[in-house]
């Protein structure tokens, strides 16, 4: 597993131009499948599943049926693409690429794209930020957009980082036992968690996602 | 410390409040369990995977692997209707997969820290009471102190290897199901779902909860 915090995950979209991902055509790179996949991108691609579907989410317009399409998708390209990168950092990356181009390419299949992309990017993150912050953070579940902005925003982080943040917020799991879970001590789980928190602050604060319908 | 880093300190504490606050409720999701077996199936097996997109263009051969989903989901509804509406015969079972076969299991996937779990642990045990003296195994599969990647392999040498690829694992604290004889999962529930599939599945062999 990858510390966490070691890579921005929003920025994996636009890094993807350095190095292009998969080709989107499934049918491009012949009919051999996964077989030649090597297995770190396996674990790679187990790993960061959920994550990799909150990621799409958004850029999908938050159509849950769109996002396991494209997450399909992007499994498919990266199984059958020569290119993938051998660090596991990078293949995280370059998955995180691939999904942001089959995202865009979805939009680009269909003519209410645009529209609901503009929706996306308009949502509220310094609202959804200073409700969180107040002494009233439910209210920011009871609108849906401030609900999206925050998964938006969690949405952007590694999967590593969105794992502990599961863990502990949502599942209430302690820093002892995370500590034991990821191979580290409570006071690595506590940065994590100090690093996941920014990081989360920053994706409200103002960046919008990298969506070009 | 400086004013800029107090600053930063504050906000996140209050930040931290803040999700500490909306706990269990913070939204969490994920892709669906067929989905994501699937998925897991085709990355871990290295099957040839096949054109999924529902909504892409698609060739000739996409559409007739259209069709052809189409008519198996057809098929497989109209086999779903036939086991809701005909009544359940249970046929015998072994205990432990002694004699002919394995046995159907009851297993219900515990974590000391998830409050799904905790919800689901009585419910679970009270069912499983009811079961104690049938032909039925039960486990109770306590994850609370399993590290992540350790699950594949202990769930395997419980018997229960299959159950990954038929149920997503972040979801499995707090799940109960019924695995049938060949490893399927045939009904499942989750913290304070109803038990009533469940029930069902393990047929007549569930006597009626006292009142």
């Amino acid at each position: 597993m990858s510390p966490s915090g070691e890579h921005d995950s929003d920025s994996h979209g636009a890094r993807a131009g350095e190095r292009p991902p998969a080709p989107l055509d499934s049918d491009a790179e012949g009919p051999e499948g996964g077989a030649c996949a090597p297995s770190s991108l396996r674990r790679v691609l187990i790993d960061e599943m959920d994550a990799l579907y909150r990621y799409i989410l958004p850029r999908v317009a938050w159509d849950a049926n769109s996002c396991e399409d494209v997450l399909k998708q992007t499994v498919v390209a990266a199984l059958r693409s020569e290119r993938a990168p051998e660090d596991e950092a990078e293949q995280r990356a370059w998955v995180r690429g691939i999904a942001a181009n089959l995202s865009r390419r979805h939009w680009r299949d269909r003519a209410r794209g645009r529209r609901a992309v503009q929706r996306c990017a308009q949502r509220r993150g310094a609202e959804t930020l200073e409700r969180l912050e107040s002494d009233c953070p439910h209210t920011v579940l009871q609108e849906d957009e401030l609900r999206e902005s925050l998964l938006e925003a969690i949405g952007s982080l590694g999967a590593d980082e969105q794992r502990v943040l599961y863990a502990f917020y949502r599942h209430g799991r302690t820093g002892a036992e995370l500590a034991r879970e990821f191979g580290t001590s409570v006071k690595g789980i506590e940065m994590r968690l100090y690093r996941a928190r920014a990081r989360l602050r920053d994706r409200l604060r103002g960046r919008t996602p990298e969506i070009e319908p | 410390m400086s004013t800029s880093n107090a600053h930063n300190q504050h906000h996140d504490q209050r930040l931290d409040r803040g999700l500490r606050a909306i706990g269990e409720h913070l939204p969490e999701p994920s892709p669906s369990p067929d989905v994501c077996a699937r998925l897991t199936r085709m990355v871990e097996g290295g099957q040839e995977p096949a054109p999924i997109s529902k909504e892409a263009p698609a060739s000739w051969g996409g559409r007739l692997h259209r069709v052809v989903g189409a008519l198996a989901a057809v098929v497989v509804l109209a086999g779903l209707v036939w086991m809701v509406l005909t009544p359940q015969a249970p046929e015998p079972r072994e205990i432990d997969g002694a004699g002919t076969g394995a046995s159907m299991k009851l297993v219900s996937f515990h974590h000391d820290k998830c409050p799904v779990a905790r919800e689901m642990d009585p419910r679970f045990k009270e069912l499983a009471g009811r079961c104690r003296s049938r032909e039925l195994t039960v486990q109770r599969v306590d994850m609370t102190a399993w590290a992540p990647g350790e699950a594949r392999e202990r769930l395997e040498s419980l018997g229960l290897g299959s159950v990954l690829t038929e149920c997503q694992m972040p979801m499995l604290t707090g799940v109960v199901m019924v695995v049938d004889e060949a490893g399927c999962v045939i009904a499942q529930a989750r913290g304070g779902e109803p038990l009533d599939q469940v029930e069902r599945a393990l047929g007549d062999d569930v006597p009626e909860s006292s009142p």
